[in-house]
């Protein structure tokens, strides 16, 4: 152990930061527990003691601590994010200097204007040449081009360690999706010749793999001595309460408290076991057939990445009359870590909370953050159209002041749609544009998926971007077992007509017969079979005045219809359990007010009731406040179409007052 | 001892889809196994909670058998796992 987290405050919220998965109890470390962590330091050989946070220097006791370990004896190494207090600096100032060593992680604001970067510039020139520089990768476009300058201008120790965010569960923190190492590794090659230029060492940390690096840059590697692949043996790190852990992203795995005999080499060698079998996972699906990892030149990278990759839906499996079960098999039902109520044939444990895909609205930065901080990884995307007008969407042209700004530094996955009813050219014409500016897109922030409306458009996005996620959108109008199949896997995901949202058998069939998973729009209220619809989408995504609706015309005459419309609200989302395997919420145009949107949002998330008219459902939505039994709507999800021949819903708005 | 009439996956069994198949990892037994891509498929449609006359018949087309040799592969690969206790048995309702 030579990683000591002193503390588990810090005073800033980096959105990539992984220490969150942890819930220490205490969180400043006690002079104790930091005594019997310099003894272990002192039994293991080690001579050097590395603080970290948190923040270290914001600790109560930070000048104690370093006191300590001088008195001690140990060298110092200090991970900090700069901002420090003014005595913590006095105190580091009087450490030895050929002992201290101190890493600033930090960003391209080093050179902002504000008092938190007058301190960091402040502790730069204080410790220059003691002090070397890291960064933290977390998206495809960070710009490395400033640490050089940093260095130079505040002459620091030619020195920068570079860092890939990792996934921590429980932190809900932003990070490197694998998909984009290979961009990253690009940006790092052209970043280590500049580095070379202007003499300043790059050190790689952990999960790093070689994959991502074009040849000629691992040769520059090798040179350094940081070829990557086989950096996910982590020093474990202690936590401010006494225990030992992997490393943050790893610390729900596996742990231990430190005792009076712990010794670093011991508890890392126990750790290396615990996660031995975990370790047969890697990065990528295709990690297992690398000759890299077979030679022992790659581990697969960032185990916590890996795990990432882990699956576990529940499902029940009815026992073949012709398989025989062992006495003791038989004899040992349900153990005991199983939830007790999921043992009926075809009716699982209880669901992971479902996963959702919601509408950009063009809101500022704070708005997301709230989102994310409310749902975190809850919400799958936020969908938007491509931006600069290459292709129109499904709905009118919207406010796009702060979209830029969201699609590099979404907190939230992001999800593009393509999908106008009717292309305005041959796809032959319009894919290269489209594929340039997704791959445009991909480099420059966390794109997860495309919704495509259509299937040549789909083909041609497949063939370029295969590692992109492909939606058939709702206006790709499956609403039938063999379209399902016409698609075939070309799509991850297919989200049904709205046709058959209130046809349960129709649904389970299109579900059925798709090999993905079944997205399901849940709050768009046009009327099955919609005479106008195809016009009606056609105009929102052409025309310069978007009609308010088309379907009046007919609805006006037959107003119960309104409540035959596409729509689901959240306090009957339990009626879909089986089909749907997530949730898409609509609202690009109709739920532009920020406060409603929230609102319909957290109904959805909460199963909190909402009547039809307040779900942003648009033109076909039923005018009025409704209360809508699970009653009625269960009937009419079953009930077979025959609005001709049926008078449920003519009945239900009657007695209701609607007319 | 009543017959359960359901297995399931326990909690603490997750999964990953490589290339070459399905690695399966026990997080407190501290091991895992590898499913062949035929067995992969299997362990990929339990997870979809498929009727079982529809799981037949996608494990036929997709590994290329007839109705009956597929029945048989599902009622082999489930044996297995119930054995080595990657499926535990279910009371019936």
């Amino acid at each position: 152990m030579t990683n000591i987290a002193i503390t588990s405050q810090c005073n800033r919220s980096c959105r990539y930061c992984f220490a969150g998965s942890v819930a220490s109890e205490s969180q400043h470390m006690d002079p104790a527990v930091f005594e019997q962590a310099l003894d272990c330091l002192h039994r293991s050989g080690i001579t050097q003691a590395r603080l970290l946070g948190g923040e270290p220097t914001i600790h109560p006791r930070f000048s104690d601590f370093v006191s300590a370990v001088e008195g001690r004896g140990f060298d110092l190494l200090l991970f900090s994010n700069g901002r420090m207090p003014r005595k913590s600096i006095d105190r580091l100032r009087r450490f030895p200097e050929d002992r201290l060593s101190i890493l600033i992680n930090t960003d391209p604001l080093i050179f902002g204007k504000g008092k938190n970067q007058d301190r960091l510039r402040q502790v730069c020139r204080a410790f220059g040449p003691r002090l070397h520089l890291g960064y933290t990768i977390d998206s495809p476009g960070a710009d490395l081009g400033f640490l050089l300058d940093a260095v130079s201008a505040f002459g620091l120790a030619p020195q920068i360690r570079l860092g890939i965010a990792h996934p921590s569960p429980g932190a809900e923190n932003f990070f490197l999706h694998p998909r984009h190492y290979l961009a990253v590794g690009e940006r790092i090659g052209h970043f280590l010749r500049r580095a070379r230029k202007r003499g300043i060492r790059i050190e790689l940390d952990c999960g790093f793999v070689p994959c991502m690096f074009a040849e000629a840059d691992l040769g520059l590697l090798q040179e350094i001595g940081q070829l990557p692949g086989l950096r996910c043996n982590p020093l474990p790190d202690l936590l401010p309460d006494g225990r030992l852990i992997p490393c943050y992203p790893l610390a729900r795995v596996a742990g231990m408290n430190m005792d009076a005999d712990s010794r670093c080499a011991e508890v890392q060698d126990l750790f290396t076991r615990k996660l031995a079998h975990l370790r047969q996972a890697g990065i990528f699906r295709c990690c297992n057939d690398c000759i890299l990892r077979s030679e022992g030149r790659c581990s697969g990278g960032c185990l916590a990445v890996a795990l990432q990759r882990l699956r576990h839906v529940p499902f029940a499996v009815p026992v073949p009359g012709r398989l025989a079960l062992s006495p003791q098999a038989a004899a040992s039902p349900c153990r005991g870590d199983e939830p007790s109520d999921c043992a009926a044939v075809g009716r699982p444990g209880p669901a992971p909370p479902i996963s959702w895909t919601i509408p950009y609205i063009d809101q500022p930065p704070s708005f997301w953050k709230q989102i994310y901080s409310l749902y975190g990884n809850r919400i799958q995307e936020v969908y938007c159209p491509l931006p600069g007008m290459v292709l129109p969407s499904g709905r009118p042209v919207q406010a796009s002041r702060y979209l830029d700004g969201f699609l590099r530094s979404s907190p939230l996955p992001v999800g593009i749609i393509v999908n106008p009813v009717i292309l305005p050219q041959p796809v032959d014409r319009i894919a290269p544009f489209v594929i340039e500016k997704l791959r445009n897109l991909q480099n420059i922030g966390n794109l997860q998926g495309v919704s495509v409306a259509d299937y040549g458009l789909a083909l041609r996005i497949k063939e370029a971007l295969p590692e992109i996620s492909l939606t058939a959108s709702v206006l790709m109008d499956v609403a039938k077992p063999q379209q399902a199949l016409l698609l075939g896997n070309l799509c991850d995901r297919l989200v049904p007509s709205t046709r058959i949202m209130r046809d349960k058998r129709a649904l389970q069939a299109v579900a059925e017969a798709f090999c993905g998973r079944i997205r399901l729009l849940v709050n768009e209220a046009c009327v099955p079979d919609c005479l106008c619809r195809t016009q009606h989408f056609y105009e929102m995504a052409y025309s310069v005045d978007p009609p308010l609706s088309l379907c009046r015309r007919f609805l006006d005459r037959r107003p119960w219809m309104r409540l035959t419309g596409a729509w689901v609200l959240p306090q009957h989302l339990h009626l879909f359990d089986g089909i749907a395997d997530e949730m898409k919420l609509a609202g690009r145009a109709t739920l532009q007010n920020p406060e409603h949107y929230l609102q319909v949002l957290d109904a959805y998330m909460t199963g909190s009731p909402l009547t039809p008219d307040r779900i942003g459902g648009g033109p076909a939505s039923p005018l009025h406040p409704v209360k809508i039994d699970e009653g009625f709507y269960r009937a009419t999800f079953t009930c077979g179409k025959r609005c001709d021949s049926c008078s449920i819903c003519r009945d239900y708005f009657d007695q209701h007052g609607m007319g | 001892m009543k017959k359960p009439k359901a297995l399931r996956c326990p909690e603490h069994i997750s999964w990953i889809v490589d290339c070459g198949g399905l690695l399966l990892l026990d997080f407190t037994g501290n091991r895992t196994k590898i499913l062949s891509c035929s067995e992969g498929a299997v362990w990929d449609l339990l997870t979809r909670n498929r009727p079982e006359k529809l799981r037949i018949f996608m494990i036929s087309v997709i590994l290329g058998m007839e109705m009956d040799d597929a029945a048989a592969f599902l009622s082999d690969c489930l044996e297995s796992w119930l054995r080595d206790g990657w499926l535990i048995p279910c009371e019936g309702a």
